[in-house]
């Protein structure tokens, strides 16, 4: 994929473009700006740079099994599907955690008692804990259903969706009706909506980052965290702190100054505003934010950044042995933790390279057994 | 026969911590830190606080350990901290995750002791064994020990909302009836046969795989947790008398009369003992309102009884 460096400039002209065909890579024209990018679906690797970490891509996980996740169902009348539609929208929809968009609400059934009928799926079964529950909230809030006699029962269906059409075929058959709306990682690739210039940028600043901290403080850990908004607006900028505390690795360090902004930025607008201003204004964690790091963050972090609720995280260099992404353990989307974010590699030679050199000119050995 | 009671009472202490959490609307997860028996360090939760999700009881406790090591004049910094705490046991009410699990690898600690499994995200065996895989110094981690009372304070703040998440949840907890707990530790996920009887002792092998019984501080015989905590070692604890000092309304007897009363049993056959009377959280702000004028007598006998939510352990540690 030599080729497609070329293509840093973001302006590619028809007849390279033709010339892309011949491999999986596919040109997508971005959806808010005026460029272009390459994506190899196969190996889900954006513009020749940036490289997709994530549990089911890993190897040893076979596509054709589906991942079950257990939901909440009913039984109701054909008639009563409107007032159900209306109840599932207001009242579990925005509290489910679990998307759902990759199974069909309903699916047909008869019977000789009650003749035609639909199952429908209600929530994710973590949404409530008892059918008691929710029978009481469909009494409170959802007159249009008998739910005195609602068959309320929880059911496995498959948690994502399937990779092919014939799969998508066989699952509806063995658990639930599927949507079948192409391979959905494919969809993960093309919503990505990457602006790759940006993204060297921000990785670049790492490393000026990374380069002016090793000649400063030439015995520390040479680790660089940024935290910036989805808009790569800068927030936070964070080193190793491990030689006065042994846990204050760069993306701790960079959690905590978030969370020191957030308290200072409450503390300032409630000194103006005089009293406690609504909870609405109020940031959470670093919910959605991207983080930007020079290595694979070991176990302690990458848990950390789950429990920080982050949107993204992109880092250069692989730490096979401690690190808790692609080389162990893929905190980032593994199953059953209550929050996953997009994982990226930032594969491009020219930054890797640059961050060898940083970290040979460095005085410090980073050993490969160092949580980073 | 292996004694486990100063393991129960060393628990008993993180219990309390957690419990005084509970009071103030905090996640009742506490832990210490114990070396040569005694208490070095104590943790709560502090997500809500620092508005930091990273701030879970064991880093709370590491970082006050830290300090109590510099006032000591222990050399405590960079790759020296794995001496400081190789005889330090942590004790903490519920499983660390797996974001602590790793902390307390990367500290070197001696060994855990916890209370209840951590089912979302359990890092000493549940979800990942973080404890025993992976570069560095492996740990033991025993868990177990006040199991349903651990629980039993995680329902009682479930029964709250955590006001701080960005998604409300509708959940109704009227009409929940007192719930059993969920079946024992499966110690195969978190020790080797081995390590279970260096730590629980011959007379317990058959609880390695027993799914529905509790372990108690003397083969054979049940407890109270009354039986167990130790007054006069919460007070050796600076941390918690300076809390009482700060909270002139609230006295360290009060909260032990309504402490012993928050848990069930357990029968000398390692059952819990659910016809007891116990309180929740509900009654603790009726008796909290009540203070100013009357003092509640909590033996009355209009407690209903327990009342939890279907929320299990799950917590962010
Ligand atoms: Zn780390
Ligand atoms: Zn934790």
């Amino acid at each position: 994929m030599v080729f497609v460096k070329t293509y840093t400039s973001l302006v590619s002209s028809i007849t390279q473009s033709v010339q892309v065909f011949r491999s999986t890579l596919k040109f997508m024209k971005n959806k808010n700006r005026n460029t272009q990018v390459s994506i190899d679906f196969e190996n889900g690797v954006i513009d020749g740079v940036l490289k997709q970490i994530r549990q089911s891509g890993a190897s040893g996980s076979d596509p054709k099994i589906a991942k079950l996740i257990p939901v909440w169902c009913c039984n109701i009348k054909v008639t009563e599907t409107k007032s159900l539609l209306v109840f599932i929208k207001e009242m579990l929809t925005p509290f489910d955690e679990v998307s759902l968009t990759h199974v069909k609400r309903f699916k047909k059934e008869s019977d000789e008692q009650q003749g035609t009928f639909l199952r429908a799926i209600l929530c994710s079964g973590d949404l409530y804990g008892t059918e008691g529950d929710l029978r009481e909230l469909f009494r409170e809030h959802c007159a249009g259903v008998d739910s005195q006699h609602l068959p309320i029962y929880k059911t496995d269906i498959p948690k994502h969706g399937a990779p092919t059409a014939e799969i998508s075929k066989d699952w509806s058959e063995k658990y639930w009706p599927m949507s079948w709306k192409g391979n959905p990682n494919h969809q993960v690739l093309l919503n990505a909506d990457f602006d790759v210039a940006k993204e060297r940028t921000m990785v670049n600043a790492t490393l000026d980052e990374l380069e002016k901290r090793a000649g400063q403080h030439p015995g520390d850990v040479p680790v660089v965290t940024i935290i910036a908004t989805p808009q790569h607006e800068i927030l936070t900028t964070a080193y190793d702190h491990r030689d006065t505390h042994v846990l204050k690795h760069s993306v701790m360090n960079a959690i905590q100054q978030i969370a020191d902004l957030e308290v200072q930025r409450r503390s300032n607008r409630n000194a103006v505003a005089g009293e406690e201003d609504s909870k609405a204004n109020n940031n959470y964690l670093c919910h959605n934010l991207h983080v930007y790091t020079t290595h694979e963050p070991c176990v302690m972090c990458s848990m950390a950044l789950v429990h920080s609720r982050i949107g993204r995280l992109v880092y250069i260099k692989s730490m096979p042995s401690t690190g808790a992404l692609e080389s162990n353990y893929q905190l980032g989307d593994r199953d059953g933790l209550n929050w996953n974010f997009e994982t990226w590699k930032w594969i491009a030679d020219e930054e890797n390279k640059r961050l060898d050199a940083i970290m040979e000119k460095s005085k410090h050995e980073l050993a490969s057994n160092t949580h980073i | 026969m292996t004694d486990l009671t100063n393991e129960f009472s060393n628990m008993s202490l993180a219990l309390f911590l957690a419990f005084k959490a509970l009071l103030s609307n905090e996640t009742p997860v506490a832990c210490i830190l114990v070396e040569d028996d005694k208490v070095i360090a104590v943790g709560y939760n502090g997500t809500n606080k620092t508005l930091n999700g990273t701030r879970h009881a064991e880093f709370e406790a590491i970082d006050q350990a830290l300090r109590y090591f510099a006032e000591n004049k222990r050399h405590a910094v960079g790759e020296h901290i794995v001496k400081e705490f190789e005889k330090v046991t942590l004790y903490v009410t519920v499983e660390p995750c797996i974001m602590c699990a790793s902390a307390l690898r990367q500290i070197g600690i001696k060994r855990v002791v916890f209370g209840c499994a951590n089912e979302r995200f359990g890092g000493n065996g549940t979800i990942l064994k973080v404890h025993q895989e992976g570069p560095g110094q492996p740990y033991n981690s025993f868990g177990g020990v006040l199991r349903t009372e651990s629980i039993q304070l995680l329902r009682n703040f479930y029964i709250q909302e955590n006001t701080q998440a960005p998604i409300p949840k509708t959940k109704k907890n009227k009409d929940i009836e007192g719930k059993v707990f969920p079946p024992a530790i499966h110690f195969e996920n978190y020790v080797s046969h081995d390590e279970f009887l260096s730590f629980y002792g011959e007379e317990r092998a058959p609880f390695f795989a027993e799914e529905n019984r509790e372990i108690t501080p003397l083969p054979n015989q049940g407890y109270c947790i009354v039986d167990i905590i130790d007054e006069e070692k919460l007070l050796s604890i600076p941390q918690l008398q300076e809390l009482y000092s700060k909270e002139p309304t609230s006295s360290l007897s009060d909260d032990l009369t309504t402490f012993a009363k928050t848990f069930y049993p357990i029968g000398k056959d390692g059952t819990v003992n659910y016809d007891k009377e116990i309180l929740t959280v509900q009654d603790f702000s009726k008796r909290h309102n009540q203070k100013t004028t009357s003092k509640l007598d909590v033996n009355e006998p209009d407690h209903k009884k327990c009342k939890l939510t279907s929320a299990g352990p799950a917590v962010q540690c």
